[in-house]
């Protein structure tokens, strides 16, 4: 067992055990799928924040600047 | 920012021979682990011949050092390795590390008697044991280790239960 750390043992307090006592009952190799998995949803997740952002930034607001302008309004 | 690419680097590493150790995120998830992340890190056997292994390896992939900037005179061949230690690198494929050392004794011979054989990809792969693991997360004493390694310690209380 690696020695008591104080730090450590307060961080444990959040750690989801359930998730963890899931990704044992999985091979490796599954446990890799699954990652695979997961980052390639964050990524298209990332993506689409990204296109919405870029998309709200094109449109033109109600005085006819962009939305994302810094422009001071008259 | 990509997801670590193991299953192109790993495959790639073992059919070219190159003699190397699957550590941090990536021993992490072989465990158990459920944690994102963004390169694959290896620990690397420093004896030439198996910087050969990964200079054939690795040399078609356009590895660069990451976040340098563009036009340096890098070249990844046997004598930048040679001279080298620690390599954080950037390629076609995402990122990787490539660590000749690493905190807490960790060479690859050193190492080497501290690995789980796991087959991963069709391909067996070294990975650090998690005992292993959580000693070299803690001899790095990063801050930002603390979570992971809360993770690590309880991941082997779960497998010890």
């Amino acid at each position: 067992m690696p020695p008591f750390d104080p730090v450590i043992e307060a961080y444990k307090v959040d750690v989801d055990r359930s998730l963890l006592r899931e990704n044992l009952k999985l091979t490796p190799q599954q446990r890799f799928d699954k990652f695979a998995g997961v980052m390639r949803n964050l990524m298209n997740l990332r993506t689409a924040g990204q296109r919405a952002r870029d998309r709200r930034s094109e449109r033109p607001s109600s005085n006819g600047t962009s939305g994302t302008s810094s422009e001071p309004e008259s | 920012m990509t997801p670590g690419n193991f299953e192109q680097f790993l495959p790639r590493l073992s059919s070219c021979g190159v003699n190397y150790i699957l550590i941090g995120g990536g021993a992490a998830i072989a465990h158990g682990l459920a944690r994102a992340t963004y390169d694959v890190d290896i620990v690397y056997d420093r004896r030439r011949e198996n910087l050969e292994s990964l200079v054939k390896a690795m040399g078609e992939l356009n590895p660069y050092y990451r976040g340098a900037p563009p036009g340096l005179p890098f070249r990844f061949d046997v004598r930048t390795l040679e001279l080298g230690l620690n390599f954080t690198l950037t390629c076609d494929w995402g990122d990787i590390d490539l660590l000749g050392e690493v905190a807490g004794d960790g060479s690859y011979r050193t190492l080497i008697g501290h690995v789980d054989t796991i087959e991963l990809y069709g391909h067996h792969v070294a990975v650090v044991t998690l005992p292993k693991l959580i000693a070299l997360k803690r001899a790095a004493g990063r801050p930002k280790d603390f979570e992971t390694l809360a993770e690590l310690e309880t991941l082997e209380e779960e497998r010890n239960r």
